[in-house]
């Protein structure tokens, strides 16, 4: 259309001959320009075209690479689960059998014994070691198999270990939880707080004479609170930091940003522990 | 007179030293101790055992199908599982296989002693985990054949309450909390095969 105006105001306009003569015919100018445009035209179009081909060559090249990452990431975890469930495996075949052995045998060794003597007291050693190490190889092994980051889960752990442990002596024991949904703690919060919950629990059966224990969780603003409640008569003159075994727990929450509440009530004792949901770490 | 023991194990030093803690009391004595099912079978009938301590990974049959074995030939024996983990899925496919309970091989002599007791007197231990898989087990039939006080006990075990709680709530005595799981344990037994024979009448296995 533009091209048949420019010849049509060409060829109506008063173009001095001078220009005539440069410019020659308006058809022939009107060819030369349909030469140009077409050639300009084209010339673009093919660039266009060319980009265009890149641009899905490196689409295609860029989709590769990721589904290359996807499947690596896919078989690089895939070998992670496979080889923590190896370890699992590994556990109960061989480590667990050795350390059940190992208990076994020093306890073979403490009724040849006399009661009282040095030696007895080194096998009651070994066991108590022994005893240890595989309820330590089992919270590690938790905290490696289970998703572990989720209050949920670390709850639902330690709430078996306290029906399991108390289930031991006569005291009642029960969980509750006021959290909806899953909240994801922060890396290694569960297994500091699987042996902090441990000992607390342990400590309540030594010294608070408790005939109840309550153990709890609830979400406050950007916190996970995590509360074990006993109805016991912890002494008076007793320090209750030592009762609470307070050195190794305080430590554990100065390392991991955790705050460490204990309220005395008429009625007993109760533990709060505070793990902010978002925490920075000291060494 | 001193009731009978077998004892399943293929690791040496545990089968010996579970031996010798058991020949240390006065109820109970070890008749004999196998490294494998099939010798355990095969002396069974002269062995007559009241209890059979059994560990799941064995050499050849493995543990599970032992304890299937053994409750078909002696109904009234009871099987023991002895494992290193408590809450896995190979103890609760014992226990539906017809085992009355687990020990923890790491347990305390005591412990020990404690749950054989238990286990002859009704009421062997159950871990929260193990009770929600009997839950979903007793769930994938429609007519639930326990009793409202064993739903009761299984829910409040599954809820992480330990038997004092549990007696506390219900306003009965821990050994009552105790032969309700027996009796659990029992019908889940009996369940398993029920569920076993719909699965295979429904998929024409079966006449």
């Amino acid at each position: 259309m533009i091209l048949i105006l420019i010849f049509f105001k060409t060829s109506q306009s008063d173009i001095p001959s001078g220009f005539k003569v440069i410019l020659g015919d308006p058809i022939y100018v009107l060819l030369i320009n349909c030469l140009i445009t077409l050639f300009f035209g084209g010339f673009l179009a093919y660039l266009q075209m060319d980009q265009e081909r890149d641009r899905l060559k490196m689409r295609a090249l860029q989709d590769r690479r990721i589904d290359e990452l996807d499947d690596a990431v896919k078989k690089r975890t895939e070998e992670l689960n496979t080889m923590r469930e190896n370890i699992a495996t590994d556990f109960h075949d061989e480590t667990g059998n050795m350390l059940s052995a190992i208990t076994r045998q020093a306890t073979y060794l403490k009724l040849k014994i006399q009661a009282g003597t040095e030696v007895h007291k080194i096998v009651e050693s070994i066991i108590f070691n022994s005893k240890s190490l595989y309820s330590s190889s089992k919270d590690f092994l938790w905290h490696l198999n289970h998703n572990s980051d989720d209050a949920e889960e670390l709850f639902a752990y330690l709430t078996a270990y306290g029906q399991f442990y108390y289930n031991q002596f006569d005291i009642a024991f029960s969980s509750g939880s006021q959290m909806k949904g899953s909240k994801q703690l922060p890396p290694s919060a569960a297994l500091n707080l699987i042996y902090i919950f441990k000992e607390a629990m342990n400590n309540v059966v030594k010294h608070s004479g408790a005939n109840e224990v309550i153990f709890k969780m609830a979400i406050e603003e950007n916190k996970i609170v995590f509360a074990l409640q006993d109805d016991g008569q912890w002494k008076p003159s007793d320090d209750l930091q030592n009762h609470y075994g307070l050195a190794n727990i305080t430590a554990r929450c100065e390392k991991n940003g955790f705050n460490k509440i204990i309220v005395k009530e008429s009625m007993g004792t109760r533990l709060e522990i505070e793990v902010p949901l978002k925490i920075s770490y000291h060494g | 007179m001193k009731k009978r023991i077998t004892i399943v194990e293929d690791n040496t030093v545990i089968r010996e030293t579970f031996a010798v803690v058991i020949n240390n009391t006065v109820a109970y004595q070890v008749v004999a101790h196998y490294a494998t099912c099939e010798e355990a079978l095969k002396n069974l009938d002269c062995d007559s055992p009241d209890l059979v301590l059994m560990d799941i990974d064995l050499p050849g049959m493995n543990g599970i199908d032992g304890t299937i074995q053994i409750k078909k030939r002696c109904a009234e024996c009871i099987v023991l599982i002895i494992t290193v983990l408590e809450d896995g899925e190979k103890v609760f496919r014992s226990l539906c296989a017809g085992a009355g309970g687990y020990i923890v091989k790491n347990s305390d002599t005591d412990d020990i002693v404690r749950n054989i007791d238990e286990a002859f007197n009704g009421g062997a231990p159950m871990s929260l985990n193990i009770a929600k898989m009997v839950v979903a087990s007793f769930n994938r039939v429609q007519n639930s054949p326990l009793t409202e006080r064993e739903k009761e006990v299984l829910k409040g075990i599954a809820e992480g309450k330990s038997y004092s709680k549990i007696a506390l709530d219900l306003f009965i005595s821990k050994e009552t909390v105790r032969s309700h799981i027996k009796n659990i344990y029992k019908k889940l037994e009996v369940n398993n095969k029920v569920a076993a024979l719909k699965i295979a009448g429904s998929n024409r296995w079966i006449n």
